[in-house]
């Protein structure tokens, strides 16, 4: 068959001769083409834009360097947002490559296995490139923007892979896959996103990170990008931010109700739990959704669109429609999961878009350096942890990391303790003063048992007894073991309170301005401590007796000192579900001198 | 001469413009936005065995005519057309043609932004183009279409050979170099950088010469009589999937050449004898010629000769290249007579 | 002299020196014809002037495909495999690009998995000229074509590797869709530095249809030869079954064009190995001493051991194993190689050249089988001499016992095994061997 194959070089030599002519005439055919300054400018522009957020993507690696993602730093200490299906199957503990050329050690903060999201804290600095954060409501569909990462692992030299497309669509829904994990309201792109681009970020062409790039949709081809990849939104995200950095494994919400698509178009309610917020706050079956979250809804998607951004307890606005007429509710969402279905989340897995390791492929007799390593059958629980990062390490049941909690809860309470300290005023307190709608008040409260004279009567309550079977006076949700609380926790501080542990950040009653929450158990009663993350004053707190019940809310206003380095607030206004139970203007706060003295 | 060069430098430095900035994307939002109001979903039969129940379509009248894809989708009683709006409306079907592999569906409904089928754009390889549809089905309800960007990477016909790709559709076609024939997206629009109609994007497609998806749309221009024969009531001819073979058609027999035993998959044409007096040695044509084109298409196995040869009618012309060492010749070639 | 597709018999009765002048005025003509294409080409797009910024850069990268089109050629093969193992190989067109004026055009290996019986050239003007494959880059899967053309062809103006930067322009060319006109993809760089430091990498839609043609910039200046690679193998279909996705790659022209004489004189190039391994571990941390060297390999050769800490290759500090890679990846077999290594409290540099394969392995192997069970005293007792072998041909029989080697005692199997895997293959040893009473010397 290769009779053909006689090697023949014709006029060899006159080749040689006429090239060398040629070739001083006219270096090369096609001389380099003039390009309007424009076009130049742009380009220059958009590779400057590329250039200073690269400094901030992450290439995140299993310890033992096989398997791994993308991820991008948003605070100069090296707090890094990554996926959760990245994070999973390699541990507590990874590292992380930058541009500057460096591994970083890096443990795992925060995982959100519904919203696939994943803190992770790099050490080795305190000045981390960072990325700047975007508004991803302002994303519009046909906005240009790129992708960093390290798709199928390729960045050897640990700088990440730019890919460039345009938005093919946002508020995009994607339902979850034979898992908990869901994308809403994602981010929709045509920039190439490919296994290994999971948890990098998505930019906008000024350079703001818009989204955290996860999932794609693949079809025939297997596992490679076919123009259509999905980046969960940068808005999403920072609702969940303090969430994010409490060290705790996060859920997601939901209203306690179902909601359809009718024949006719609208969305409505077809069922509902009688026992969740939204049946209290007067959600029925048969409503009429129109707007949630102040988005007016179209679709189911676009309902659980707005559903999947908020934590759970977050208090979201609806508007329905019932009889021809508009409700405005403030509902407040309940958890998603239960504790064991967000668990099981947590075993190591095969997610959908985690990069396998990679098998080497040597010839026969290369013995090359660095092969790819050969599977290990090690688990990742078994990898070692650099004795400096240990501490950095503390797993416990329902946290991701409790060392990042008892950080927060430590912040928290130190930035309270500045507007004072109240630790030595273990006597009996008195609040005195007056109630908006008329009539005083006196309430005394104290270690084991609190009481209080109302113009409807005196109330005492006792810690002997479940505080949560003690709601007094009738009407306020229990306002009484509430202060009895409050005071405890002033008193005794997050440590001796009970069990305290930081959730994150949720809003009281301006959801536009969310609260660092410490969530504190003493007596089987519940109570969340919303404090002003400017601040640090205690702004509220809510008394939670039961699960399916309305908390006793009390917001803390009017911050005065009663002593040198002692603020207390002297407007107290106590809520039980939709009503105001009372409006306390306090007069005078006085410490009785502590019994024992301690 | 040389003046002749100076001419072309001064001419070629005095056109290049000042710069003209636009804030790069803003013309896309622009125009996407106006484009998504005429972009429909459409839900149909399917839903098993991994066979998808939605395509995509768009408007072409203000009166609610829709042209997408004819598919196994719009096989049912009950077609499902959803507006951008929202609005989800029955879509009857006005007719197909399976040949070109598109249909028409009519909406109840008026006043509808739509394109203009009859002033679609012509594209050529390298304009920048924008691709609307309503891929793994991702927009639900009133959730706009799917956009991608890309450009017409070439203009080339489906059916450049025969079996190359499995459609009916024979006539050109827009290559994108933008991912856009994914499920559901057949039926979906493809436009130009301003939003001007310009195609149809295609079903999936495997290119059989490399083993790729293909990314493709059928140009506008190409569906406008048939589009408007099915709107006017007219009939469309059925496939017509016969390449045309001729009653008697040439073989290498009739011609004098006897090539090597094809014993491979791909054993290349070479030529093993000549018959005295034949075609072939009055062509000279000589054995071990590589015979590489037949009628001026690539012959890259015995087999696929044998084939293009069964397209020729006996009475005319054959044109054969053949490699001979390093050279390349043409020769032509007639049957004998009778 | 004539065109390359001439109808009718070619007559073959020209004068050689005939041939030589004629082709020699033509190829000067067209010299300067190609000149003429060479500034007009820079001229010849007319920009619209009321064009926006997507319009402007439009017509730029059509200019740029333009500037290039003249360097791309088709390629079409016959004959040949039908698929490679298990992978059924395409039998469409292909695209090389032009690299040297008389004829001489870089493509894709994968182009060329085939094993084709014949390669065909169609030219940018529409010429088709028979090519064949001079050489291989088997480092980057490029392949070296030499088309029998007779007219000197246009070549690329090179983009300088220094001038790249991510998030540029980056246009992919093919010639495979249409014999006439290039097909076109437009992405922006994604990297410089991949596949070991052998390419870049674009987000531009790089597959079948664009394979083997060139990577171009804005100014249609070629950036590199679009290739399938993976960093994982170094195999024509390696990173083809990324085709499509975002994720291309392209061997810079600057590389190639630095590598091009070797090709020309008809040597394929090999990646460079050095004969050394590292325990399994984590590749991106610290790098581990050297765990083996194997034996007769460039880096025994030069001199490396186990347990030299590597620190600097070409001066270059580095650190982890990827650095290493990096380090070594570019390099071609017959290149040197300086290392610096220490070893012990020591500082060693040590050059090593590089070498296309290694020797594999081989146990020094004598050909016996030793009897199971043998008591000290007895030396080793054989139970199976392998005909052809060393032992054999020494003469060596069943139920010999071996007492020494090169004068030490062996007293058991384990001790002979011990001793002879410290040897190498090749080298003689003596034997002292009791047969039936009697002592034996036998040299093996």
């Amino acid at each position: 068959m290769m009779r053909l194959m006689r090697r023949r070089v014709p006029a060899a030599l006159a080749a040689q001769c006429t090239l060398l002519l040629w070739m001083a005439a006219c270096p090369a055919a096609n001389a380099a083409i003039d390009v309007p300054a424009s076009v130049l400018q742009a380009e220059q522009q958009r590779a400057a834009v590329i250039a200073k957020a690269t400094l901030a993507a992450v290439s995140v690696f299993a310890p033992d360097g096989k398997g791994g993602g993308s991820g991008v730093v948003v605070t100069p200490d090296g707090f890094a947002l990554t996926n959760f299906h990245v994070v999973a199957p390699v541990g507590d503990y990874m590292k992380c490559g930058m541009s500057d050329g460096r591994i970083y050690d890096a443990v795992i903060v925060s995982i959100d296995p519904t919203g696939d999201l994943a803190m992770i804290k790099l050490f080795g600095r305190e000045d981390f490139p960072v990325a700047e954060l975007g508004d991803s409501d302002q994303v519009r569909v046909g906005d240009w923007c790129f992708a960093l990462g390290n798709p199928f692992l390729l960045a050897t030299d640990l700088q990440p892979s730019a890919s460039y497309g345009i938005v093919s669509g946002i508020h995009r829904y994607q339902y979850p896959s034979g898992t908990i994990l869901e994308y809403t309201d994602c981010i929709q792109t045509d920039a190439a996103i490919n296994p290994g681009n999971s948890g990098g970020p998505l930019f906008n062409m000024r350079g703001q990170l818009i989204g955290i790039n996860g999932r794609c949709s693949f079809e025939k081809r297997g596992r490679v990008n076919v123009g259509v990849g999905y980046s969960i939104s940068i808005n999403q995200i920072k609702r969940f931010w303090g969430h994010l950095q409490s060290g705790r494994v996060l859920d997601h919400a939901t209203l306690g109700a179902t909601i359809v698509h009718d024949s006719d178009g609208t969305l409505r309610v077809s069922n509902i739990l009688e026992s969740s917020d939204a049946y209290r706050r007067g959600l029925r079956y048969g409503d009429e959704l129109l707007a949630f979250g102040g988005r007016n809804l179209g679709s189911v998607n676009e309902y659980k669109n707005v559903l999947g951004t908020y934590p759970k307890g977050w208090r979201v606005p609806l508007t329905i429609r019932r009889d021809g007429d508009r409700k405005e509710l403030l509902v407040r969402l309940a958890g998603a999961h239960r504790p064991e279905e967000l668990l099981a989340g947590l075993q190591p897995q095969t997610p959908e878009h985690e990069i396998p390791e990679k098998k080497p492929e040597r010839k026969p007799g290369e013995e090359e350096p660095a092969p790819r390593p050969a599977p290990s059958p090690d688990s990742p629980g078994e990898v070692k942890v650099p004795e400096a990062l240990a501490q950095y390490i503390q797993p416990r049941p329902g946290f991701a990391n409790r060392y990042f909690n008892d950080l927060h809860r430590q912040r928290i309470w130190k930035k309270q303790v500045a507007h004072g300290d109240f630790s030595a005023d273990r006597g009996n307190w008195t609040v005195q003063g007056n109630l908006e709608a008329g009539g005083a008040f006196s309430i005394t409260l104290g270690d084991e048992a609190s009481s209080a004279i109302f113009p409807t009567g005196q109330v005492t309550v006792t810690q002997q007894q479940d505080l949560g079977e003690q709601l007094k006076p009738e009407g306020s949700g229990g306002v009484l073991a509430a202060l009895h609380l409050w005071r405890r926790m002033l008193v005794s501080g997050p440590e001796r309170f009970g069990e305290v542990s930081y959730l994150g950040t949720l809003p009281l009653r301006d959801p536009a301005s969310p609260l660092d929450v410490l969530v504190g158990t003493f007596n089987v009663t519940e109570s969340q401590f919303y404090f002003s993350p400017q601040s640090g004053e205690l702004a509220g707190l809510e008394m939670f007796p039961d699960t399916n019940v309305d908390p006793c809310e009390i917001t803390f206003s009017d911050y005065r000192p009663i002593s040198p380095g002692k603020e207390l607030p002297f407007r107290m206004v106590v809520r039980h579900g939709d009503y105001l139970f009372a409006d306390l203007r306090v007069e005078k706060i006085e410490f009785a001198v502590a019994p024992n003295g301690s | 001469m040389l003046r002749t060069i100076l001419v072309a430098l001064i001419v070629g430095l005095t056109l290049v413009p000042g710069t003209v900035r636009t804030e790069a994307g803003e013309s896309y939002v622009q125009v996407i936005s106006q484009v998504q109001p005429k972009i429909v979903k459409i839900f149909g039969a399917g839903g098993l065995r991994g066979l998808e129940h939605y395509q995509s379509g768009f408007l072409i009248s203000a009166e609610g005519h829709v042209l997408t894809s004819w598919s196994y989708v719009l096989d049912t009683d009950y077609i499902s057309v959803v507006l951008n709006d929202g609005r989800r409306l029955q879509g009857n079907l006005v007719g197909a043609d399976p040949r070109l592999e598109i249909a028409v569906l009519k909406v109840d409904a008026g006043d509808l932004p739509h394109f203009a089928i009859d002033q679609a754009a012509t594209l050529r390889v390298g304009d920048r183009v924008l691709a609307f549809s309503n891929l793994f089905g991702v927009a639900a309800g009133d959730e706009a279409a799917s956009v991608q960007h890309g450009l017409v990477a070439a203009v080339t016909s489906l059916a450049a050979r025969r079996g190359v790709f499995e459609t009916p559709y024979s006539g050109p076609a827009y290559v994108l170099d933008a991912m856009t024939n994914n499920p559901g997206a057949a039926g979906g629009a493809l436009t130009d950088r301003r939003g001007r109609l310009a195609g149809i994007l295609g079903k999936e497609l495997r290119n059989s010469l490399d083993n790729t998806w293909l990314n493709y749309a059928v140009p506008v221009r190409e569906l406008e009589t048939a589009v408007k024969d099915i709107i006017a009531g007219k009939s469309r001819p059925s496939v017509d999937n016969t390449a045309r073979k001729p009653a008697q058609a040439v073989t290498l027999a009739l011609l004098g050449i006897t090539l090597v035993p094809d014993v491979l998959a791909r054993t290349p044409p070479y030529i093993d004898r000549i018959a005295t007096g034949s075609p072939a040695e009055k062509a000279g044509l000589h054995p071990d010629d590589l015979v590489l084109f037949v009628n001026g298409q690539i012959a890259p196995s015995i087999k696929v000769l044998n084939e293009q040869l069964e397209r020729i009618d006996r009475i005319d012309e054959v044109r054969l290249t053949v490699q001979r060492g390093q050279d390349l010749i043409e020769v032509s070639l007639f049957a004998p007579a009778g | 002299m004539l065109p390359p597709l001439s109808r009718g018999k070619k007559v073959r009765t020209m004068a050689v020196r005939r041939r030589f002048w004629l082709s020699f005025a033509k190829a000067a003509l067209c010299g300067i014809a190609a000149t003429l294409v060479c500034f007009s080409s820079s001229a010849r797009h007319v920009w619209a002037e009321e064009a926006d910024l997507d319009g402007l850069e439009e017509q730029a990268v059509r200019a740029a495909v333009e500037a290039v089109a003249p360097c791309v050629v088709r390629i079409e093969t016959t004959g040949g495999m039908e698929r490679a193992g298990e992978v059924l190989l395409g039998a469409g067109p292909t695209t090389g690009l032009v690299v040297g004026a008389d004829g001489w055009i870089v493509s894709s290996a994968f182009n060329f998995l085939r094993q084709p019986a014949s390669i065909l050239v169609t030219l940018a003007d529409g010429k088709r000229v028979a090519a064949q494959i001079v050489a291989r880059d088997r480092s980057r899967m490029l392949v070296l074509l030499k088309a029998a053309v007779q007219q000197p062809l246009p070549v690329p103006e090179v983009a300088p590797p220094g001038e790249m930067f991510v998030g540029q322009w980056t246009i992919a060319v093919g010639r495979s869709m249409d014999a006439a006109q290039p097909n076109v993809s437009v992405g922006v760089l994604s990297a410089r530095n991949r596949i070991w430091g052998k390419a870049v990498q674009t987000d531009a839609k790089v597959s079948p249809s664009n394979y083997g043609g060139p990577l171009v910039d804005i100014r249609g200046r070629v950036m590199g030869v679009l290739v399938p690679l993976s960093p994982d193998a170094i195999a024509e279909l390696a990173g083809a079954e990324w085709y499509d996705s975002g994720i291309g790659f392209a061997v810079p022209l600057a590389d190639i064009l630095q590598r091009l004489e070797r090709l020309q004189s008809g040597k394929d190039i090999f990646p460079g190995l050095l004969g050394i391994s590292f325990k399994d571990g984590d590749i991106y941390s610290s790098l581990p001493p050297i765990a083996a060297v194997s034996p007769r390999s460039p880096a025994s050769d030069a001199g490396l051991k186990a347990g030299d800490q590597i620190v600097a290759v070409n001066g270059k500090p580095v650190s982890t194993q990827i650095q290493l890679k990096h380090a070594l990846g570019p390099l071609d077999a017959g290149e040197k190689v300086q290392l610096s290594v220490t070893r012990g409290t020591e500082k060693v540099d040590a050059v090593a050249t590089l070498a296309e394969k290694l020797i594999p392995y081989e146990h020094p192997f004598i050909g016996l089988l030793p009897m199971r069970g043998g008591t000290a005293a007895d030396g080793t007792a054989v139970r199976y001499v392998y005909p052809d072998s060393g032992a054999a041909a020494a003469g060596l029989k069943v139920g010999d016992r071996v007492l020494q080697l090169d004068g030490k005692p062996m007293p058991q199997a384990d001790a002979l095994r011990l001793t002879i895997s410290a040897r190498q293959p090749g080298d003689t040893v003596e034997l002292q061997v009791d047969r039936s009473g009697q002592k034996v010397g036998l040299k093996v």
